[in-house]
Order: structure tokens, then sequence, then C-alpha cells
């Protein structure tokens, strides 16, 4: 691959993150990381309490790319036809006619997924999994560009359903947003005094700039022994005290993808053992299922990845 | 730690000071307390916690084994297996005792370094799997099988220790109550911290105040009631009196004769009888006889107290024998209590039941053997007896009838005299004339078995009915108006009837053995049994002359409960335990044979676990051989680095140490070119297109520049 489409596909990487960093202040890592999963072609789980900006981040990643963008409320009473789309019946002309769901779309805002029943939640794996939907027995192939930015209260909170695991392993990372230091709320402030940032927002870059992105990210070179690291990492969760299910080698697959994004981001030709480790927590903690037992002693899924992080060594 | 502050402190001085260790237990528990001060604390992984818990538990074995070598433990054992008898296994057992109570004091001393570890690690608490190999063989297995992994149990040492500490100080010489309170207060404070909150102080402290005060009542009323019962042992002249099963007394019976109304027998299993090399057991167990009757009363003799001892011979082995000279044919297993006490030396005491020609007795634990002159076997020895008994000599030891010159000559053919008239009465009825001695006895048997029937109710006699029988005897009304009776009548009947035909008669209590169990035969209550001994002329023996009709088995048996069969089983458990608990059954040596297995285990673990895991981790070094770019100058300079006390963690990544690194002032100018070589040496290391020529060589000439630098910086 020339030099020139890898400068091309960083230049584009950097266009949507400044347009978002007019947006969302004192975020960039959270973008950093959902770009990572757009460019290697995973979805996204927001977790964090209400008013953080997870739906403004979304909304804005979608308004800086010139592609169709849909959203869907996740409400407890929500269907997965509400989603998928469904067939009606046409008195007219004597047939069924499908209208198309939500989910055909290139960016797809699942608000709020886990006030969804777990049934409803269920009907975006196989989009999700396969970019391809069956209605009615009938395949129906999604979009080049498919992806799906979620967000989630935590699942204390009232009127939430908690994710199923098979859908958790869905998402190629689950990250949250934190709170921001007060000096970048008072910017915050200041920025929405008149109006919201995000109405002035315009698409910086192309639907096929983006493909081209995700084609670069796939060839970027890593070597064998950091793929035997991001195993090593992934397989130690299955042998972690206090884990009941560890990770799949579905997350070792996220993982690398959402290295070789970050390489290409961070300006490298080839992965380094840094950019996995950024990405060990937020690729691998989401798919862990702890044990009752471990869960009351405190130990949690991210407390369990950073131990494996510590413990394992790192090629150097 | 999860303990009120100073609790442990506060246990280890009480375990110190109750073993006389007082020192020992303040600074302990000082240390072991000093952990909340200290906020220095190590992050142990789950196999150091292992490796601390193996050495506490070699620990503890080293402790086990000095306790019982310095107790004398291996030269009273070994005592034991040379020559099995009664004082050898006794002193092994002491040895054990001495050497377990020793090794419970030192018990806070051994798992110190484990508790103390806990209360300084980060994590303070264990999981359960870092105690047994088993379990953490299992977790591997299901890991291995791709089965759910078993839960990990999350374990806080605190508790568990403050236990031991107190089981440890239980193990103390003091006679006084300091214990007793000192427990208590420990007690009372551990609760307190962990009391639920909803209950009010008040309920709470009621709630301790009873428990400590019924805690305290119990013991002091126990040494109480022991001081009264001594007492009363000691009051009582008839020290014979208390000592038998049912009242056996060998002195004297007191008959039921007389008393009106149902005569009621438990059917708890007093004996168990087995017969050795499939010979049948005898019928009748003999415990003593009588020979003197005063309505209701049976008595020996007129010399009351007549034992002598029998020999043990040779001395421990277990062997006595009754009859000298005469070699019974046939061996029976007897299992029976003993349930008095001898007030002399507190050991259990009671009469054995025998075959009636028992000849010698084998196995048999006893510390003392004694008869008397009309057969009665009076042991001393631990709580349940477990022998043989050799029987079928055909003879027995008691002493023959009256010969013509003996003082006590007529005791055997004595009749009281307002028993007379009715047994002449009876024996009038009787076709006897010419019959020989055996012939009238038989006669008489066959006489109560169609005539008379077994009865345990008995009726009051009807005065009123026989005008002027007013002084007629409960031998007599049984005999010519009820023709119903007990065990107790008969035989009574019979031996007065032998006795007023001339026949030397002697009345026998003792058990009727019938029930089979499996293999071996039950002995309840119930078949407590009473018969008499014929004197056969020709033969110059006491011969069993049984005249209950036989349909007296029947009868006792319907009143069986059908609840009997649970009863029989905790009687079962009972027996089990009592064998141990005397040492009657052999479960001390296979508990030995069992421990060195477990111990070689053990060991076997602790170095194939070593072995086994060596080359494991060899392999994990030597695989990343094989990665490309391992010749990478740029080690050179990280060990360099890691000499001037800035070393790298296995799990931190290049950049994350150089930004480590060069925080130090000293190597703060090295920044630039050593991030540098970080880039060049990550090229190498992980790039598949690897370095050009010309920059591999750049690396290798960069690196070696700045190492010179570096060891310039001082």
């Amino acid at each position: 691959m020339n030099p020139e489409t890898i400068m091309a596909a960083r230049a584009v990487y950097q266009k949507i993150a400044g347009n978002i960093g007019k947006v969302i202040q004192g975020q960039s890592g959270a973008t950093r990381k959902l770009l990572a999963a757009l460019a290697s072609g995973g979805h996204v789980l927001l977790e964090d309490f209400p008013g953080t900006g997870k739906t403004t981040l979304a909304k804005a990643l979608a308004r800086s790319i010139d592609a169709s963008f849909k959203r869907i409320q996740f409400t407890p009473d929500l269907l997965p036809s509400d989603i998928l789309g469904v067939a009606i019946f046409n008195q007219r002309d004597q047939a069924f006619h499908f209208h198309e769901g939500p989910i055909f779309t290139n960016i797809l805002l699942a608000d709020e997924i886990n006030r969804a029943s777990p049934r409803t939640q269920s009907a975006l794996l196989e989009a999700m999994g396969e970019s391809q939907v069956s209605i009615d027995g009938e395949h129906r192939t999604l979009s080049e560009l498919f992806f799906v930015i979620a967000t989630e209260n935590p699942v204390e909170f009232r009127g939430t359903y908690p994710l199923p695991e098979a859908q958790m392993d869905r998402f190629a990372m689950r990250f949250m947003l934190g709170y921001v230091s007060p000096e970048e709320e008072v910017s915050i402030l200041a920025a929405q005094q008149s109006q919201h940032p995000l109405e002035a927002l315009t698409a910086c870059v192309t639907l096929t700039e983006v493909l081209q992105l995700k084609q670069v990210v796939q060839a970027m070179r890593i070597s064998d022994e950091l793929k035997r690291y991001v195993v090593d990492l992934v397989g130690a969760t299955r042998k972690a005290a206090g884990v009941q299910l560890g990770a799949s080698p579905r997350a070792s697959l996220a993982l690398m993808k959402a290295a070789q994004a970050l390489a290409l981001f961070d300006g490298r030709e080839f992965v380094t053992p840094e950019q996995i480790q950024e990405l060990a927590i937020p690729v691998i903690a989401h798919r862990l299922v702890m044990e009752p037992q471990a869960r009351f002693a405190g130990v949690t899924a991210r407390g369990v990845v950073e131990g494996i992080l510590k413990s394992t060594k790192v090629p150097a | 730690m999860k303990t009120p502050p100073l609790l442990m402190a506060a246990v280890l001085l009480f375990w110190g000071w109750q073993s006389d260790m007082l020192l020992a237990g303040l600074g302990l528990g000082l240390l072991l307390e000093s952990a909340r001060v200290i906020p220095a604390r190590w992050e142990m992984t789950d196999a150091e916690i292992v490796r601390v818990w193996n050495f506490c538990s070699l620990l503890g074995l080293a402790a086990a084994i000095y306790a019982f070598t310095s107790n004398e433990g291996p030269a009273d054992f070994g005592k034991m297996f040379e020559h099995p008898d009664l004082q050898t296994s006794q002193l092994a057992g002491n040895a054990s005792t001495a050497a377990a109570i020793g090794l419970v004091r030192w018990l806070p001393l051994v798992f110190y370094f484990f508790m103390l570890t806990q209360a300084f690690s980060a994590r303070g608490d264990f999981p359960l799997d870092a105690l047994s190999p088993f379990l953490r063989y299992r977790r591997k297995w299901h890991l291995q099988t791709n089965r759910p992994p078993p839960r990990v149990i999350i374990l806080q040492a605190a508790w568990p220790y403050f236990m031991l500490c107190l089981c440890a100080a239980s193990a103390h010489a003091a006679t006084d109550l300091t214990f007793f309170w000192g427990t208590g207060a420990l007690l009372a404070w551990a609760l307190w911290s962990q009391r639920p909150p909803g209950f009010t102080r008040r309920v709470w402290l009621s709630t301790l105040g009873v428990v400590l005060g019924s805690a305290l009542v119990g013991q002091r009323g126990l040494g109480e009631l022991n001081r009264l019962t001594n007492f009363a042992d000691n009051y009582n002249a008839q020290w014979l009196a208390k000592f038998m099963r049912h009242n056996t007394d060998p002195e004297q019976s007191r008959t039921s004769i007389g008393r009106i109304g149902e005569q009621q027998m438990s059917s708890q299993i007093v004996l168990r009888v087995a017969p050795v090399n499939g010979t049948a057991v005898p019928t009748h167990l003999r415990e003593a006889t009588y020979r003197v009757y005063h309505a209701p009363v049976w008595y020996t003799s007129g010399t009351p107290n007549d034992f002598t001892s029998v020999p043990e011979t040779p001395v421990n082995s277990g062997h006595w024998v009754l009859q000298p000279k005469v070699a019974g044919r046939a061996l029976v297993t007897i299992s029976c209590y003993l349930n008095a006490i001898n007030p002399k030396d507190g050991n259990p005491l009671g009469v054995l039941p025998l075959p009636g020609d028992c000849d010698h007795l084998e196995n048999l634990n006893a510390y003392d053997l004694k008869n008397n002159s009309v057969g009665t076997v009076l042991a001393e020895g631990p709580g349940l007896l477990t022998f043989h008994a050799g029987f079928g000599a055909g003879s027995s030891c008691d002493a023959p009838p009256a010969t013509n010159n003996a003082p006590d000559t007529s005791d055997d053919l004595v009749v009281p005299d307002k028993e007379k008239p009715a047994l002449d009465a009876f024996l009038a009825q009787l076709p006897l004339a010419g019959l020989s001695d055996r012939a009238k006895g038989q006669a008489i048997d066959h006489y109560f078995g169609t005539h008379f029937e077994y009865s345990i109710w008995q009726e009051p006699p009807k005065a009123s009915a026989r005008p002027g029988s007013t002084n007629e005897t409960a031998v007599g009304n049984f005999l010519l108006h009820t023709h119903k009776g007990h065990c107790e009548f008969f035989a009574t009947a019979t031996v007065l009837l032998l006795r007023e035909l001339g026949i030397p008669a002697r009345y026998a209590v003792g058990y009727y053995v019938h029930e089979t169990a499996g293999s071996h035969y039950v002995v309840r209550e119930r078949d407590a049994h009473a018969w008499c001994l014929v004197w056969d002329a020709p033969t110059r023996h006491w011969v069993t002359l049984d005249t209950t009709p036989g349909s007296w088995v029947d009868t006792e048996r319907k009143r069986m409960s059908h609840w009997q069969v649970i009863a029989d089983g905790f009687s079962w458990m009972g027996y089990q335990f009592a064998k141990f608990r005397w040492g009657q059954s052999h479960i001390r040596p296979y508990l030995l044979a069992l421990l060195v297995p477990a111990l070689g285990y053990f060991l076997y673990q602790i170095i194939a676990y070593r072995r086994r895991h060596q080359p494991a981790a060899a392999a994990n070094r030597a695989a990343p051989v094989n990665w490309p770019g391992r010749d990478s100058e740029f080690y050179e300079l990280e060990a360099a680095l890691a000499q001037r006390g800035l070393p790298r963690r296995p799990g931190e990544s290049l950049t994350a140490w150089l930004d480590q690194v060069t925080a130090d002032p000293a190597v703060a100018g090295f920044q630039e070119p050593l991030q540098r070589l970080v880039r060049l040496h990550y090229r190498l290391r992980f790039d598949p297109s690897g370095l050009t020529g010309v920059e591999r060589e750049a690396l290798r000439r960069e690196a070696r520049v700045c190492l010179n630098q570096l060891r310039n910086v001082q």
C-alpha cells in the first residue's frame, strides 16, 4: 500500500476527529476509540450516566460523515419489527410490500439500548454480527458501512434490562465517557450559550472516504508475536479467578482490528504493543461474565483485565 | 482484617497466658495488630498464598511429629505393635492424647505466618482453592475439559484464626475458671462487633447473660452432680447393688413374684452374641446363680461376697481360665457393657453373661476378674467388653451341692416352711413315684408345659374365693390356682419342687438368646430370663432346666414396637462408638496406616508440583527466542537502565516505561534519542516488513552511543 493512501486515510480520521472536537470537548480519548471501532468495522456501546454526552457524541459522528443516519429510542414496549421493518399487505395490488425499518442505514444510534426487552435487543444480533437481516425468511443485506452506536445507562438503574451475553459480544468495544474537568465543563457552557454547536456541524468526509479508511486499516501490518500477545491476553480471561465466562475469539479479532486502526491513527504502519494495551479494557472487559461470589467480593471485569495486563509479559 | 481493633491481639495474649507463653502471645498479637497502623501491603497472588499455606501445613506436620516423638509416641506405639495388650495400648493412647493436646496448643503458632501474610496482603482474603490441591486440580480439570469452572469461594482468615486461638487456649492445665471467663469475654467482644442491627442493646446483653449463665451453671452443676454420686456410691454399703444391667446382683435377686399387674421390660439391646467358626450359640447365658429363697428375694447364700480372683494366664494375654483341666469344644463371641462403677477406683464393673458350662475366656481386656462359688463372674474393665467364651465342656465351675459334712449343705435343699403345703399339694397331682431324679425334673417341665401358660399379667389372688387360704404364698397361688406366670414363677417353683423332692437345685438368672441379626445374635433387655439349675447326681454336673413354657418368647416378641428397627440402628451406632471408645476395635492402627500414604501423597504433591512447573516455566521463557528482532541492541540499553534502579515491570510497555525512566532527572536528557531508538526497535520487532540494512546499522550504532553516554552519566 502506497504512503499516499495511508496519508489520505489518516487525514480522513483527523478530519472527523477535528469535527467531533468542535462539539464534544475533553473527550479526545473517547473519540479516538469510537473512530477506531468505526474504522475496524466494529460496533460501540457507550455506557455512562445520563447527561454525559453519549448521544451528542454519536450524533456528532453521524453528522460529520455524509451518510444516512437513523436513530432508535429504545423503550420497554419496542418490538423487533420496529427495528428491522415489516411487510405490509397492500390491498390495491394484493401483495405484501416490505417497509424497511431504521436498521437499513449507515450509522444507527440505538439510544438507551438496555431499556428494551432482551427480545428486542436480540433483533440486532444478526445485523451486527453479519451485516444482514432475515425477515420473513428473506435475507436482506445491509449497506457496506453499517455502524451501530448504542448507549446505555448502568444496569443498576431503574427500568433497565441487562444485555444478553451474546448481544454484548457483538459490540467490539464498550467504554465510558466520564465526567470532564471543571474547566472543560465551563467551556461547554460557553459553547452552548446561544445555540448547540451540533446544529452548525456539517459533514466533512464522504461515505467513500470512510470505506477507504476501513480498507487501509485492514492492511495495517501486525506481527505474529503481537497476534500471540492478543490471544494470550484474551485467553487469560478464561482462566482468571472469579470469571465465569471468559472472552471469545471474537474478542481477539476485535482487539486486533481495533489496534490496527489505532496504529493508523498514531501514524504508524504496523501495530505496537501500546495500541493493544490501550484497547484491551474497552474490547475485553464487557464480554466477561463474573461469578456472583467474585462480584460480591468487589472483583470487577475491568479489574480482572487490568490484572491480566499487568501480569502478562508484554512483548518489547 | 475485619475483626474489631485489638481483638486479635487480645485473643493471642489470652492464648499466651493460658499456655504459659505470655510474652510470645503479646508479641505476636501486637505484630498482627500493627497491620492497622502500617500502610504497607504486599500484592499476594494466589500462587503465593498457596505457597504460604503449604509452608504452614508443613510446619503443622513437623509440629505434630515433634509432639508425637516428644511424648514417647513412637516407643509406645512400637510396644503396642510388638505386644498388643491392654497396658501397651493404654500407653499408646496416652501418648497420642498428649501429642494431640500439645499440637492443639501450638496451632496458633503454626498458622500465625499465614494469618500475618493475610493481614499484610493487599487483598486481605484468600480463595478456598488455596487450601487444597484437590480443589485446584478440580478447577484445572474443569478448564481443560471446557466445563464451567466451580465458583470461587473467598474466605477471610481472621475469624477462623480467632476460634483457633480460643481452642488452643482450651488445651491448658489450669483448673480455675479463668479460661471460662476469658473465653466468654472474648466471644462477647467478637459477637458484639457482629451483632445484627435489629436487636436492642438490652436484648443482646440479656441473651448473652443467659448463655453465659447457663454455661456456668452447667459446668458447676456437672461437678456438683459428680460429687453427689460419688458420695452416694460410698454411702451405699452394698456396693455391688448398683452395677448390673437391670439389677442383676450376684448377692441377691429380687423377683417380681407376688407383684401384681404387668411386668414391663424394654426392647433395648443389651448383649450381642456371635458364633465363632459356625458353632451354635448357647441358648442360655447365665449372669448369676442363687441358692436361698426368702420370698420374694433370692440370695446367694448365707456367706456373702465369697468372690475370689481368677488368674489371667499368662499375664496380659487376655486369657482367663475358669475351670482348669477342662477344655471346651466351642467358642462364642459376647459383647456386653459394664454399666456400674467401682467406687474404689472409678472403673466400670459388671457381671458377665456366660454359657453355663463356660471353662475359659479369651481376648478379654478386663483389668480384674472374680468369680464366686456359684459360678457368677464379675469383671472390672473398660465400659465395653468383647470376648470369646469357651464352652461345651459339660461341667460348670459352680461348687457342687453340699456333700455330707459341708456347712452349707442345706442351702441347695432348703424349702421355706410356708411354701411347703402348696408344694406338697401340687406334687400330689403328679405321677412321680418310681421315677429317677432326671425324669422327675422332666415330668415337672412337661406338666408346666401342658397345664400352665406364660403370662406377664398377674391377677390379684382371690382371697375371698378360698377362705382359709389367706396364708397362701405367691408361689402357692401360682401352682394351685392361677397356673399363669412369668419365668421367675416357673423357675422358683421348679427349684422349690425339686428341693421338696430331695433333688439339689439352684435358681439362675441371665438371658435367653434367640433373635438373630445377620450373622450374630442380639439380646434385648426383655430377653432377660430365669431358670433352674438341677444337680445331676450321675454325671455330677449342674444341668439347666428351663421349665417356662416355650410360648414366652413369642409373647414377648409381640410386644415389640414397629419402630424398634430405628432404635436398633441407634443402638448399633452406640455400640460401634463404644467399641472405638473402649479400644475394642482396630480403628487406631487403621488410622495410622491411612496417615502414612496421606503424608506420602502430600510430600509427592509438593515435590512433583515443583518438578512439573519448572519445565513449563522454562518453555515459556524459551518461546520468545523464535520471534524476530530478539538480537536488538536496545535490550542492552534496557538492562543498563534497569541496573540504575529503573527496571521495567513485565506488563509495562516500552513507551510507558520510557515515560517513567525519563522522569528521572539524571536520564531526562536521553528522552529524545531513546524515543528514536524505541521507534527503530519497534520496527525491527513488530513490523513484518522489518528494517533495511542501513536502518538496522543505525539502530546498532545509536544504541551503542546512547549506552556509552548513559554510562558516563552518574
